[in-house]
């Protein structure tokens, strides 16, 4: 479903967000301040150009919810037993309730960053406590993305796939 | 601030990456990992700026940023609001934290590549609990 971003996820970072990873999601509010809150489910488009994320319904908890269409938002995504990280730059397309799909989402990124978390040294039981377990959708098109590994490359832009 | 820093000192050993969000002039926001954030006083925290080229220029632009720490003994989530108020490129702080940056620089073959620039410094506006909420979630701040 094309929404009108840039084609930024081919299949090699498909396969990458499907990973162990750590995902945040910043927003601005009216002022600029900026906020960020985690993601706990991210799944890229068919059309390699949006991505729909999963954050907590609880308003309290995401201020990202307080995000409308055409606002615009960043993710970083984290491998946390490598560190590779990736951020796209894009904009809200639209909200939706959590479908069945979703929560099957939410389960599987959920469980995969805690089977690796005691690899890292986190204790994968209380780090269970770091996501949500009500969520809503929201489809995010990307127009921009940076490689943000720790390191001297940090920042460096990637174009987009051919 | 609801929340005292010393209440939440433990999320500042850098045993757990923090999240920053700062904001560019046009309204878009940009994340980074911070190795730690440094506990200062009752009302600020500090952070080492080694390649926070994109979020220095937003700081300059707009000083108020969003940390996101977490508690490593109880997995707590803290939101705190910050505002830059300065960068230190000498001092006690900012030898103290070369020093350290230098021995991990060399630790991983990174010398000459892991450079420090600044110790920012940020008063810190608002601390707030972040209630995730989920099933397993008994303990209390």
């Amino acid at each position: 479903m094309p929404v009108g971003g840039t084609r930024l996820i081919d299949d090699e970072v498909r396969v990458f967000l499907q990973g162990p990873v750590s995902a945040m999601l910043g927003t601005a509010d009216g002022l600029h301040v900026a906020d960020v809150t985690r993601i706990a489910g991210v799944l890229a488009s068919d059309d390699q150009a949006s991505m729909r994320v999963l954050v907590a319904a609880n308003a309290t908890v995401a201020r990202a919810n307080a995000a409308q269409p055409g606002d615009a938002v960043a993710l970083l995504v984290t491998d946390i037993t490598n560190y590779r990280s990736l951020q796209w730059k894009g904009t809200v397309v639209a909200w939706h309730e959590p479908t069945p799909g979703d929560l099957t989402l939410l389960d599987g990124h959920v469980e995969r960053f805690l089977a690796a978390a005691p690899t890292v040294g986190l204790d994968a039981t209380k780090a269970r406590r770091c996501f949500p377990s009500d969520v809503v959708a929201l489809e995010v098109a990307v127009n921009a993305l940076f490689d943000q590994t720790p390191g001297p490359d940090a920042g460096r832009r990637i174009e987009q796939t051919p | 601030m609801t929340i005292a820093l010393s209440e939440i000192s433990e999320c500042f050993l850098g045993e757990i990456p923090t999240m920053m969000a700062t904001c560019s002039e046009d309204g878009t926001p940009n994340l980074v990992h911070l190795s730690q954030v440094f506990l200062v006083d009752d009302s600020h925290v500090a952070i080492s700026n080694q390649f926070l080229a994109k979020s220095a220029a937003n700081l300059a632009a707009n000083p108020v940023a969003s940390l996101v720490c977490i508690d490593p003994g109880t997995y707590d989530t803290y939101r705190l609001v910050v505002r830059l108020l300065r960068s230190e490129t000498d001092g006690d702080r900012f030898d103290g934290a070369r020093t350290s940056i230098d021995a991990i620089a060399a630790l991983t073959g990174m010398t000459g590549v892991l450079q420090l620039r600044s110790i920012d410094v940020f008063r810190v506006v608002d601390v707030a609990l972040v209630p995730y909420g989920h099933s397993d979630d008994t303990s209390t701040p």
